[in-house]
């Protein structure tokens, strides 16, 4: 029997901070292998009990559209398989993936949570559950409810997780007279905290979703008809681990990002329309390091938002010439 | 409007002014090879300007700009070499090579964490590819040295950005006279 791995590895936050999208790993052998479904369609069951606001069948036909908005990918070779209600619980390991509501007010900060069973081999996602904080009001009103959190743009996060996607930093926080922080603006539906009560402009899913959900299951010519940027960020001659840099194609206004994800200050953007980017570089300071990287890694912060001064040229189907940046600290 | 169609649109008025200046003689005799070779400038302009939106948080659809950018291509030498060919007094075929390596700018600015602006350039080598078919209106001719014509033709844009890594393509059609 392959060693599994269990455990809850994404979770959306209303108030707590969080980054471009970028994919879980894990690593064998020295080797990063990305965690992800490896068979299609994606079958998953919903928990049969509701909340106040929100009946088991009203659940079940949010989730079912927010599955949709990742199926409609054309980029991206999704399915996913309505199979039926169910008594089970998330989290539970019992090789049926659950979504349903579930009460936790200890997670005081948390709405929702996705949690996998993976194979720590080959890195294939076996089953993986999500669920709702049933501790907060939900909705799931066409046009929303401003008391309440909306089912479906939640929900749509936390399938980017059930897919393998990690929270994306394009985004941007201000903190608040209490503390907390909350978000002005996003570029990405998996940014980690939530807009907030009566918004649903999280149904709709942004360039950067759509980009690594491709990324991860591509469909069709995408890797042939995208391209790649990939360079070094450094600051005093040494590599910045945990910079997000942003591509900017001024042609589609499209935002895609990633992080420099190697103490060398190594980054690659892949699934970018062909063409040339504007990179910008920022720190990590809209969210909580923590959410994105473990809290022993070294990541630098204390460096100045900058553009790079050349042009970035995604070729299609391969990448270019590796770039350099060079931020200042702050 | 996008860079490529930008540069193609400039790039089809030079080759077209190109033909009708060719076009200028009369009684040309045929099945002679007439070629030129010419320079000029490839005009400058701009190319518009694009923010880079965020999704703000609010219940209705607004914008939330990260900064802004907007882009120019600056003026380049261009040159031209065409061949003409006629068939007949009435049809001559030609073709002709321009090329040009204009400077294209790109400006960041107003950023929303304060980094400072930018002006970014990058040299794109161009080649423009055409072929075209001249009909010599005779009967219409205007005095004893102007001959109308028309014609039509289709032509290839190709552009190799720095590093020669990206090629960006296209064609362009053209008819008149």
């Amino acid at each position: 029997m392959r060693p599994l791995l269990i455990g809850i590895i994404a979770a959306l936050s209303f108030c707590q901070p969080l980054s471009a999208y970028i994919h879980f790993n894990i690593t064998e052998r020295g080797q990063s292998i990305a965690v992800k479904w490896q068979r299609m369609p994606l079958r998953w069951f919903a928990r049969n009990s509701g909340v106040p606001g929100v009946t088991a069948s009203d659940f079940q036909a949010a989730v079912l559209r927010a599955f949709g908005t990742w199926q409609a990918l054309s980029t991206a070779s999704i399915s996913f398989q309505f199979a039926g209600f169910t008594g089970a619980e998330p989290f539970d390991d019992d090789g049926i993936s659950v979504v349903g509501f579930q009460n936790n007010p200890g997670m005081d900060r948390v709405l929702g949570a996705t949690g996998f069973v993976v194979d720590v081999i080959t890195g294939e996602i076996i089953e993986s559950d999500i669920f709702f904080n049933s501790a907060f009001p939900w909705s799931t009103a066409t046009a929303g409810d401003p008391f309440r959190f909306d089912l479906e743009s939640v929900a749509v996060h936390e399938i980017g997780h059930f897919l393998g996607l990690g929270h994306s930093a394009l985004g941007e926080t201000e903190v608040d007279a209490t503390g907390d922080r909350r978000v002005l603006a996003s570029g990405a539906v998996m940014f980690p905290i939530s807009f907030g009560r009566g918004v649903t402009r999280d149904r709709e899913l942004q360039p950067d979703d759509i980009v690594g959900a491709s990324d991860l299951y591509p469909d069709g010519d995408f890797e042939r008809d995208t391209g790649v940027v990939r360079g070094r960020v450094t600051r005093n001659g040494v590599g910045v681990l945990g910079a997000h840099v942003i591509a900017f194609n001024p042609e589609t206004g499209h935002l895609i990002a990633a992080f420099t994800l190697t103490r060398n200050g190594d980054f690659e953007i892949a699934g970018l329309t062909p063409g040339p980017h504007i990179i910008r570089v920022e720190p990590l300071d809209d969210g909580d390091v923590g959410s994105f990287f473990d809290a022993t890694d070294p990541i630098d912060i204390a460096f100045r938002v900058a553009f790079h001064d050349r042009l970035a040229v995604a070729p299609r189907g391969g990448a270019g010439d590796a770039i350099s940046v060079v931020v200042q600290p702050k | 409007m996008n860079l490529q169609t930008a540069l193609a649109a400039m790039v089809v008025f030079t080759a077209s002014a190109g033909a009708i200046y060719a076009q200028a003689g009369v009684d040309r005799p045929v099945r002679r090879i007439e070629a030129d070779a010419g320079a000029g400038i490839l005009s400058g302009g701009g190319l518009g300007s694009t923010d880079a939106n965020l999704r703000r948080n609010d219940p209705v659809r607004q914008t939330f700009r990260l900064f802004a950018t907007s882009s120019d291509v600056g003026r380049a030498p261009l040159w031209l070499v065409r061949l003409a060919f006629p068939l007949s007094r009435r049809f001559v075929v030609e073709g002709a090579l321009t090329k040009a390596t204009p400077e294209v700018r790109v400006s960041a600015t107003s950023d929303f964490e304060g980094a400072p602006s930018i002006t970014i350039s990058e040299t794109i080598d161009q080649y423009f590819v055409d072929g075209s078919v001249l009909i010599m209106l005779d009967e219409l001719r205007i005095g004893s040295r102007a001959v109308p014509f028309a014609a039509a033709g289709a032509g290839y844009l190709r552009q190799l950005h720095e590093g020669q890594r990206l090629v960006e393509q296209g064609g362009v059609y053209h008819a008149g006279g």
